[in-house]
């Protein structure tokens, strides 16, 4: 069985179908790429498999449960975990912290030992504390443990949402253009980085990536998916979408009669 | 002289017991309450009914108008959140309900008297005791902030959507800081009833929640010390002001526009007193 299984979903926002009849499924460990212009929809279907937005029609299976039964809170903790378009850290929080809120999004100890500051619930903390540093030094982002996010360089962010998106053990990672904005240098960086924390992962999480940069799409993923106006326009490899006239033709425009 | 000296101790004792539960809702989960004089007025009413008609004695009685409070907190809290009610919308709303918590207690008769308010209540309220109380009630909401779940409001109030993605059930835990906050005002309404003896539906008004919220902005949104210092800082002010007699008012509203408008982060931005010392015991660990 698949680990995501998306049948014909439709997704409609008063008269407009955001998503329309969309087939997609992925299995443990794959790495799948989602492409497409704007408004295709790729950001939509992200946010109708967090919960975010409300299906209209289909069905979104993970793990064989129907996620329409779940609250977004909730899909978190089945294991999926997202990253945003523009980025989302809790900006007043250091590193550390926001890495802390993914490992332990519901406190393990109760409000009296809160209060009380008791040994059980310092205990705690300093062992969320060390992982959340074991988390930062995996993505190499250990000096910055104590620095507060919103102040970090832009690139730096863009890796600490993913590092606290995986720090929740996701088994589907959600990436939403994780290299917007960036320079030709930092998206290189950017493409090892997404290379290491899916092959070092134990638990064998997969991912979905939103990117327009191609050449990260197609350097990390054999399976691409592309969107046009809410529905699968092509599924296959790089080499296929590369050549795909359909696809061109959503990317960049129909070919004039008089060029050949 | 000492009369007048621990009537400010206490007064400044009651603001900071407030302005601890509202730091928690307002500076850590980012909720703005324009009614939390409804949560005092609750927590004063049922203490000092407590006191009054069923023998409690004081720190009981606190606990219990504490406890009535945050009741009511879950009353109105969980439909309110339940309905993502936040920012204006959620100001406003709690400005309503401390409206309905006055004008409802207007009109009940049996045990308090409408309108008219109960007095003969006990004088309970030493300078020294309320201090103390106070000096508890920061230290606990310090050690709040600081936990997990101080960890997890901030995470709402900073980054709503990415929190509850990340698995944070934002409805519940803002309900339950809600009625943590709206617990530590209800001890203060208490301690305001077995100060001035005396407590009518209209003690605790809108100006109360103004100027538990004032305090909190003030002093800096996410932080405790800062809204302490804000709370005894606006206590005393009217008082230093004496000098300038009939103009202190105006000059007490003059001087907080400027401190907003120099310091809009407030006092304290979102860092504490301690937390210099505290940077420098960490360098000192991690150089052994």
């Amino acid at each position: 069985m698949s680990l995501l299984d998306i049948q014909n979903l439709t997704v409609q926002f008063g008269g407009l179908k955001a998503i329309s009849n969309v087939n997609l499924s992925l299995d443990a460990g794959q790495m799948v790429g989602l492409i497409g212009p704007n408004g295709a929809g790729k950001t939509t279907l992200f946010n109708a498999i967090t919960g975010v937005v409300p299906k209209t029609e289909g069905a979104i299976l993970f793990d064989g449960k129907d996620l329409s039964k779940y609250k977004p809170n909730q899909i978190a903790h089945l294991g999926i975990s997202r990253t945003f378009q523009n980025i989302r850290l809790f900006s007043k929080m250091t590193a550390e912290e926001n890495v802390a809120i993914g490992i332990n999004s519901v406190a393990d100890y109760g409000i009296i030992s809160a209060f009380l500051g008791l040994p059980d619930a310092r205990r705690k903390d300093r062992e969320t504390k060390k992982k959340a540093q074991e988390y930062l030094e995996r993505v190499n982002l250990l000096p910055y443990k104590d620095a507060i996010a919103g102040s970090l360089p832009y690139g730096i962010q863009r890796k600490l949402e993913i590092a606290r998106a995986i720090a929740t053990k996701p088994k589907l990672l959600l990436l939403d253009e994780p290299a917007a904005g960036m320079n030709n240098e930092e998206t290189l960086e950017l493409i090892d980085f997404i290379r290491n924390i899916h092959s070092d992962n134990e638990t064998n999480m997969a991912i979905i990536l939103i990117e327009h940069h191609l050449e990260v799409v197609m350097n990390l993923c054999s399976d691409i998916t592309v969107l046009n106006l809410g529905s699968v326009l092509k599924k296959g490899t790089p080499a296929e979408i590369q050549s795909d006239p359909a696809v061109i033709k959503a990317y960049i425009g129909e070919r004039r009669k008089s060029d050949g | 002289m000492y009369q007048y000296l621990s009537g400010i101790l206490t007064v400044i004792a009651i603001n900071i017991t407030a302005v601890c539960g509202l730091t928690i809702l307002t500076g850590f989960t980012g909720m703005f309450s324009l009614g939390h004089a409804g949560f005092m007025s609750l927590g004063a009413y049922a203490s000092v009914i407590a006191i009054k008609y069923w023998g409690f004695s004081f720190i009981p009685a606190m606990l219990f108008g504490g406890i009535v409070a945050a009741f009511f907190g879950l009353l109105v809290g969980y439909p309110t959140m339940k309905g993502r009610m936040r920012g204006d919308t959620f100001a406003i709303a709690m400005l309503g309900f401390s409206e309905t918590v006055r004008l409802a207690l207007s009109n009940i008769y049996p045990y308090i008297n409408g309108a008219l308010g109960i007095s003969g209540i006990p004088k309970y309220s030493e300078a020294w005791l309320v201090l103390l109380i106070a000096a508890v009630c920061v230290y606990l909401t310090f050690r709040y902030t600081k936990s997990k779940h101080g960890r997890i409001a901030l995470s709402i109030r900073d980054e709503e959507t990415a929190a509850e993605l990340i698995g944070v059930n934002v409805t519940r835990e803002k309900v339950k800081n809600f009625m943590i906050s709206g617990f530590f005002c209800g001890m203060a309404g208490c301690m305001y009833a077995c100060y001035y003896t005396f407590i009518t539906p209209n003690t605790f008004s809108a100006t109360t929640s103004n100027n538990i919220l004032a305090a909190v902005v003030f002093g800096g949104m996410g932080s405790v010390s800062g809204p302490t210092i804000a709370a005894i800082f606006l206590a005393m002010l009217p008082e230093v002001l004496r000098v300038v007699q009939k103009w202190r008012l105006v000059l007490y509203g003059a001087l907080m526009i400027l401190v907003m408008l120099f310091k809009p982060e407030g006092l304290m931005g979102g860092r504490e007193l301690f937390s210099g010392w505290k940077m420098r015991a960490k360098k000192r660990e991690a150089g052994k």
